[in-house]
């Protein structure tokens, strides 16, 4: 129920979708919570480099005198290493620091991808219709017949053997983990701007346009680009948290990212066989995995709630 | 009937593309990965000149295509060279234990829970539920699993009540054995799409119950209950059938991980320890069957919906 001030500014009209979004982050605790911590996740993955230099340690340096002296095993939480260290040493911390690195780069970049392709795809369909449409939906279906952990294993590790895939194009670790995000993504983009145009290009604007002699780049650009934004900014939100949980699970079957290289996933994979002596292992990435993807989805329920009360959850 | 023929190309397709991600993508020879490490060139070239590997794709692919509509031959394992078909068979009632109790157990949840917020809603309940719906669609299960596991199982858990991992036994050989095993593995799949369930439900009966038929059931003098089970949730939940089956590809992904964490013998595990020991025909296998389950699960959903909504037809 919007309240009695929320009318009166919705009744002066015109609010840019940035400002709605501010003004509803404003007066949501909850959503507020959320960005603030998801701003400091950020932080800290931009300078995860000078903030272990300040207060930990290289996030690949073995520390093996701080293993257990008797058995080899690793020690907990101390003010050296904040979090622990792992089974060879390194400092914890600095690895899941390093992984929140890793989670936003790949969810952000393969979404970022993801969403152009399927835009693009999404916008001709619905705008050409015919074949193109029908190619396109078409391929759709078959993408979101496929059960989507599995086929992306399969992916993942056909990229990992050897050489990488696609003639070496596509190397395992990074690359191969936003190839499969981007693969498995555009679908959810497609579709959404695909109905959206459907519905917009028998607009009487669009027409208005059409008979001021627009041309179809004129058109899409101009007056069917912008009102897909916010939609398409909506569904954004919703889908980075899905991608930085698949990061993760690919991570921790062994087909993401590859150590040395730190990943939330593969850490509580190496944590895994001794997880009920080692509890600091396991925990710190798992915490730092879910409240990450959390703030997200909070934060995505907000902006959806703010920008698109009639969108239902996907 | 043009919905079975679109399953049936669908199939065809699914057939197509796991043809290609495990034949075109990696850069290594199939040839030598089969014939091991320790192969001399004769040997290497026999195999190529025996599985039709020197053949041109198109070839290749109506052999597999062939293989696996007329006997559903999934190929051979590298690692073991069995059938890859008799392994995931054998496995395969671990697998249909752990979905089908999660299956369960998530309706048995999401139905009263998304009946209760939707007679009281933006109570207590229905706010609680939306937090630890996030919570837990937000927690990776794998994760979930290993925090069940350290404060639950028998053998390492604080608060030692059911069986750990690796504790699996058929139903078969000893039902209550079976279902300590499994319930961790049932809560952690569960609790989320329960919760998102329940909110679907929920919103749905709602709006069910707003409409003008629900209030004739109530002005014929009918009982409350009768008017919510029989009138509001008939309506309330024939479209969560549909998305019921689609989600259960996010089922099958989810028993993947959680038959890793528990260590349970089931199709999952044998897909990561295909991934282990480099065995793309035994990947292969696992992301084809799932594929063509899945397929086969949204064309009974369809069905169902037809049966249960009388204005739809195929």
């Amino acid at each position: 129920m919007p309240t009695g001030a929320e009318m009166e500014t919705a009744a002066v009209g015109g609010h840019s979708p940035l400002a709605l979004f501010w003004e509803r982050l404003r007066s949501d605790r909850i959503a507020f919570a959320a960005f603030v911590f998801l701003l400091v996740v950020v932080l800290a993955a931009v300078f995860a480099g000078p903030i272990t230099r300040l207060i930990a340690h290289p996030p690949n340096a073995q520390y093996t005198d701080h293993l257990d002296p008797a058995f080899g095993t690793p020690t907990g939480p101390s003010w050296d290493f904040l979090f622990g260290v792992d089974t060879v040493g390194s400092d914890v911390f600095a690895r899941v620091l390093y992984g929140a690195r890793v989670s936003l780069l790949v969810a952000i970049v393969g979404t970022g991808i993801a969403m152009v392709i399927g835009t693009v795809l999404g916008v001709l369909a619905g705008y050409y219709r015919g074949v193109i449409d029908t190619v396109i939906s078409r391929t759709v279906d078959v993408f979101l017949a496929f059960p989507l952990l599995l086929l992306a294993l399969g992916v993942g590790s056909a990229c990992s053997l050897g050489q990488g895939c696609v003639n070496g194009l596509i190397q395992p670790g990074m690359t191969t983990v936003i190839g499969i995000i981007v693969l498995f993504s555009w679908t959810y983009f497609a579709r959404l701007a695909r109905g959206q145009v459907l519905s917009l290009r028998e607009k009487e604007f669009v027409e208005a346009a059409r008979a001021t002699g627009a041309g179809d780049v004129t058109i899409l650009g101009r007056e069917i680009l912008p009102n897909l934004v916010t939609p398409i900014l909506v569904y954004l939100a919703l889908v980075i948290p899905q991608n930085i949980l698949l990061e993760a699970a690919l991570s921790y079957l062994g087909v993401g990212i590859n150590p040395p290289q730190a990943s939330w996933g593969q850490m509580i994979a190496e944590a895994t066989p001794l997880f009920d002596s080692a509890w600091w292992y396991f925990l710190f990435p798992g915490v730092a995995l879910v409240l990450t993807v959390l703030a997200f989805n909070l934060l995505g329920e907000a902006v959806r709630d703010a920008l698109d009360p009639h969108m239902s959850r996907i | 009937m043009r919905r079975l023929a679109w399953s049936a190309l669908l199939i065809v397709l699914v057939i197509f593309l796991t043809f290609l991600v495990f034949y075109e993508l990696p850069s290594a020879d199939p040839a030598q990965l089969r014939a091991g490490r320790l192969a001399t060139p004769a040997l290497v070239a026999e195999i190529r000149e025996k599985f039709g590997l020197d053949r041109p794709f198109y070839e290749q692919f109506w052999i597999y295509m062939k293989s696996v509509v007329t006997e559903f031959d999934l190929g051979y394992s590298y690692y073991k060279n069995v059938p890859v078909r008799e392994e995931i068979f054998a496995r395969l009632p671990a697998s249909i234990s752990v979905a089908v109790g999660a299956f369960v157990l998530w309706l048995a949840i999401a139905l009263p829970v998304g009946i209760l917020t939707a007679l009281r809603p933006r109570s207590r309940t229905d706010r609680a539920v939306t937090g630890m719906t996030l919570f837990f669609l937000s927690a990776p299960t794998y994760w979930l699993g290993l925090v069940m596991l350290f404060l639950f199982a028998r053998d390492i858990g604080r608060f030692p009540l059911v069986g750990g991992a690796g504790t699996y036994v058929p139903l078969s050989e000893n039902p209550k054995a079976w279902f300590e095993s499994l319930i961790l593995p049932w809560i952690v799949l569960a609790f989320g799409f329960a919760g998102l369930y329940a909110r679907m439900i929920g919103e749905n009966l709602r709006e069910v119950m707003a409409l003008d038929y629900v209030r004739t059931a109530r002005a014929k003098g009918l009982s409350e209950r009768r008017v919510v089970v029989r009138h509001g949730l008939r309506a309330a939940l024939t479209p969560v059938v549909t998305l019921a089956a689609l989600d259960l590809g996010f089922l099958l992904g989810g028993t993947i991980l959680v038959e890793t964490v528990f260590n349970i013998p089931g199709v999952g595990r044998y897909a990561v320890e295909a991934i282990q020991n480099a065995d793309l025909p035994a990947i292969q296998g696992t992301v084809l069957f799932g594929a063509i389950f899945i397929i086969f699960a949204v064309l009974v959903a369809d069905i169902l919906y037809a049966v249960l909504d009388p204005r739809v037809r195929y």
